[in-house]
């Protein structure tokens, strides 16, 4: 009990001792403690917005017009600086020469139906704020765009439905012209009819005559013949009235009134002769030649008529199937229109309506990066400080009588490390402190979030100490302390995503102490996961914290020898 | 070994890389005793302390240790060692220095302070337990460095240059301490100089390192004929 006693007395004798030393620097003390003030205060105004500040877009167009400074006059009512450069190569060059952080070159004139689009350059070598600077111009442009396309849809839609009107209205009218088409084509029909019944009467007629002069001119002329001519005389002017009224105007109503006046001519002779003689026949004879000249001229006539009647039938049937041809497509036409659903130009425009939110509620900058920060705050703060004080111990001339004791080395180095626990805890809580009292910076606190940041702090001490184990120069320390923290803030998200990564570097990404500490912090702190959510990350860095624990013990064995040959007071003792 | 041998060594060799800088060590260190190794600076001498106490490793020959008095687990408890480069705190006070020197030889808490005002006594530092280390004189900055040696109470006290860069007064209040030390603490003495008449008034037995060889003085003339370039330089 009395020797337990004791060896906790040693333990917090050198704890003791090495705060003792600490406060009785007061560089040091400033530099510890005021340094993550001084930092959160910096970051804090520094980043404790949202957005980006003072964008300026250089811009080039040979000509510009209406639609290109619409888009301009949108750029800037959203914050960016816009600036027209005099030429397409001076535009570029503004972005190499940091003036400018983008550069739009602009078609000349730019019209909608456009083909060669908007062309935007930016400097990738400042690879975050150009992914930023990309987004927000590409969202103004696209919003630009949509304004536009809107107005086009909509006078499109509003065509749309004037063709759909106007296919109703022609519909309406091809049926009508189908009806007028049927009734037309009837009366044609029906003319056609009289026509022919015409041409057979008129055949007939004329054979009559034909034989009736056949009979006058064989000699037989008798009363009863004269009888039988005025008899077919009576008939044949009804048929040439019926004939007349049939056919309407035409030039075939000049011959018709000739045959009639013939007709007539031999009517009356016949009634005012009492006397059939050879004169008469004589008479008859020539009228009855005039008249077969005549009806053989009325047949052709008819016949001539007919046959353009037939090929108006026909014309009117083809005229049928046309307009029937011309009401299906017309209909279709219609009722393809009317089967497009959407009529609103905003829906065709913008056909997925995407929302994107945050997986957390949107804060600042500063909310957004602090499990970053924390994690750079501990890394930086715990390797340069444990591996820096490692080496000052070993150079400090009481090493020597430490070293010489009966109390073994590793219980100096755990000391060491509980030092530079509390340091960086007291560190952690002045930066967190200020962050909530002063930032308003919002995150959960629990159980997970303390049990990770002491498992990072833990990590990043013992990584400092290894480093110091192994040098017995403050350079060479400090200086592998900065490469391997810089190595491993490299390959991580804060610089470039890991994603962008080859494969195998991506894979060995995942295992880099950074990158777990922070996926572990952002997920506790963020947004509040439960323990085993987090517990792969926590088994990871415990996997860490044995590695450094083994390489710390390997390295002071191995070590040794060379740092007391180094340092002409340091000893070394052989079992 | 002889009877009251603490300490025996017998042909120990030490080399730094390719070059011997001890050969063929062969002496007895006897409890009680006050032994003096001089020597020229760079002879050898504090490494031969080191090996001595065996905080140096030694490349060859024999080293043993009256292990009766001297417990092999608690090998370093038996000995303090006081440096040519002052071995403690320069920011802590004389105070915190020794009590934490103490701690770590697991020195009980209950007396610890009546022991380290005992100490200061001896040393001649008890007006100034309270000041910083590194704003005490030379002198006093070496007494506190044997305060620091002692505070644990080791058999053997090994002095590495007790007087370097000290003025004549200041001297001889370390060979005061030394002898007390010897005389009424009981403590077996180890000292190297290259002073050698500080040496001879203080020293039991001394021995002369030259040549990476020591070789035992029994007259002061022998000592100074062995170590005429010692006195010229000095």
């Amino acid at each position: 009990m009395k020797m337990l006693r004791n060896k906790i007395n040693k333990f917090k004798e050198i704890l003791k001792k090495n705060f003792i030393l600490l406060w009785r620097s007061k560089n040091t003390v400033l530099a510890i403690f005021f340094g993550p003030l001084l930092l959160i205060f910096l970051l804090g105004l520094a980043f404790n917005n949202t957005g980006l500040n003072d964008i300026s877009i250089a811009c080039y167009s040979e000509e510009y017009n209406e639609l290109s400074d619409a888009l301009l006059d949108r750029l800037e009512n959203n914050g960016f600086y816009v600036i027209k450069s005099e030429s397409e190569a001076g535009c570029i060059d503004n972005i190499r020469m940091g003036r400018n952080h983008a550069c739009l070159i602009i078609p000349s004139n730019l019209k909608i139906k456009e083909s060669k689009g908007i062309t935007a350059y930016v400097d990738k070598s400042k690879a975050n704020l150009a992914e930023d600077i990309i987004n927000l111009v590409s969202k103004d442009i696209e919003e630009e765009s949509s304004r536009i396309s809107l107005g086009l849809t909509e006078a499109l839609l509003d065509r749309l439905e004037h063709i759909s009107e106007l296919s109703t209205r022609s519909s309406e009218k091809i049926d009508l012209l189908t009806e007028n088409n049927a009734d037309s084509k009837k009366m044609l029909e029906d003319t056609i009819r009289d026509v022919n019944r015409l041409i057979i009467i008129i055949n007939d007629m004329s054979a009559r005559i034909k034989e009736m002069g056949s009979w006058i001119k064989e000699g037989r002329k008798s009363e009863e013949l004269a009888e039988e001519l005025a008899e077919l005389i009576d008939e044949s002017r009804d048929i040439l009235e019926d004939a007349e009224d049939k056919l309407g105007e035409g030039g075939w109503l000049a011959d018709i009134e000739e045959i009639d006046q013939l007709l007539e001519e031999a009517e009356d002779k016949i009634e005012k002769s009492d006397v059939f003689d050879e004169e008469f026949w004589k008479d008859v004879t020539s009228i009855s030649d005039d008249l077969e000249d005549k009806t053989g001229m009325i047949k052709g006539i008819l016949e001539d008529m007919a046959g353009r009647l037939e090929q108006a039938d026909e014309n009117a049937d083809d005229d049928k199937k046309q307009l029937e041809l011309a009401s299906t497509g017309i209909k279709e036409t219609y009722s393809k229109s009317k089967d497009i659903d959407i009529r609103n130009a905003t829906k065709i425009v913008n056909p997925l309506i995407t929302n994107i939110r945050p997986v957390a509620p949107e804060k600042t900058h500063l909310n957004s990066i602090f499990p970053t920060l924390l994690v750079l705050i501990i890394m930086f703060g715990s390797v340069l400080l444990s591996s820096t004080n490692i080496i000052i111990e070993k150079k400090d001339n009481a090493f020597f009588r430490n070293f010489i004791s009966p109390t073994n080395r590793i219980i100096f180095l755990v000391m060491r490390f509980i030092t530079d626990f509390i340091i960086i805890l007291i560190q952690l809580s002045l930066f967190i402190g200020v962050s909530i009292a002063v930032f308003s910076v919002e995150f959960i606190v629990n159980l997970n979030t303390v049990l990770i940041l002491g498992a990072v702090a833990c990590f990043f001490i013992l990584l400092g100490i290894l480093i110091g184990s192994i040098f017995n120069s403050e350079e060479g320390s400090i200086l592998s302390s900065i490469i391997t923290t810089s190595a491993m803030l490299f390959f991580s998200n804060t610089i470039l995503p890991v994603e962008a990564m080859s494969g195998f570097l991506y894979k060995a990404s995942q295992y880099n102490p950074f990158v777990i500490a922070e996926t572990a912090l952002r997920k506790s702190m963020i947004y509040g996961v439960s323990f085993d959510k987090v517990i792969i990350e926590v088994l990871l860095l415990g996997a860490w914290i044995f590695l450094m624990i083994i390489g710390i013990l390997a390295a002071n064995k191995l070590n040794i020898r060379q740092t007391i040959e180094s340092m002409k007071h340091i000893i070394f003792l052989e079992e | 070994m002889g009877k009251n041998d603490l300490i025996c060594l017998n042909g120990v060799r030490k080399n730094f890389g390719s070059k011997a800088v001890l050969e063929d060590i062969s002496l007895e260190i006897k409890e009680g005793e006050v032994i003096g190794i001089v020597g020229k600076s760079g002879a050898g001498k504090t490494t031969l302390l080191k090996i001595i106490v065996e905080f140096l490793k030694k490349d060859g020959g024999d080293i043993s240790f009256d292990r009766e008095k001297i417990n092999r687990s608690r090998h370093f408890s038996y000995f303090g060692f006081s440096t040519q480069e002052k071995s403690f705190y320069s920011r802590l006070t004389v105070k915190e220095n020794l009590i934490y020197f103490a701690s770590l030889h697991e020195m009980p808490k209950a007396n610890l302070d009546n022991t380290i005002d005992n100490i200061l006594q001896e040393v001649g530092l008890q007006d100034d337990k309270d000041t910083i280390s590194s704003s005490l004189s030379q002198g006093m900055q070496k007494r506190l460095d044997i305060a620091c040696s002692i505070v644990h109470d080791p058999d053997i006290l090994v002095v590495d240059e007790p007087t370097a860069d000290l003025d004549p007064g200041l001297r001889k209040k370390i060979w005061d301490l030394i002898r007390f030390l010897n005389k009424k603490k009981g403590k077996t003495i180890i000292i190297s100089s290259h002073l050698p008449e500080e040496l001879f008034a203080v020293c039991s037995r001394l021995f002369v390192l030259e040549d990476k060889k020591v070789k035992p003085v029994k007259k002061k003339k022998d000592m100074y004929l062995l170590y005429e370039d010692a006195q010229k330089q000095d």
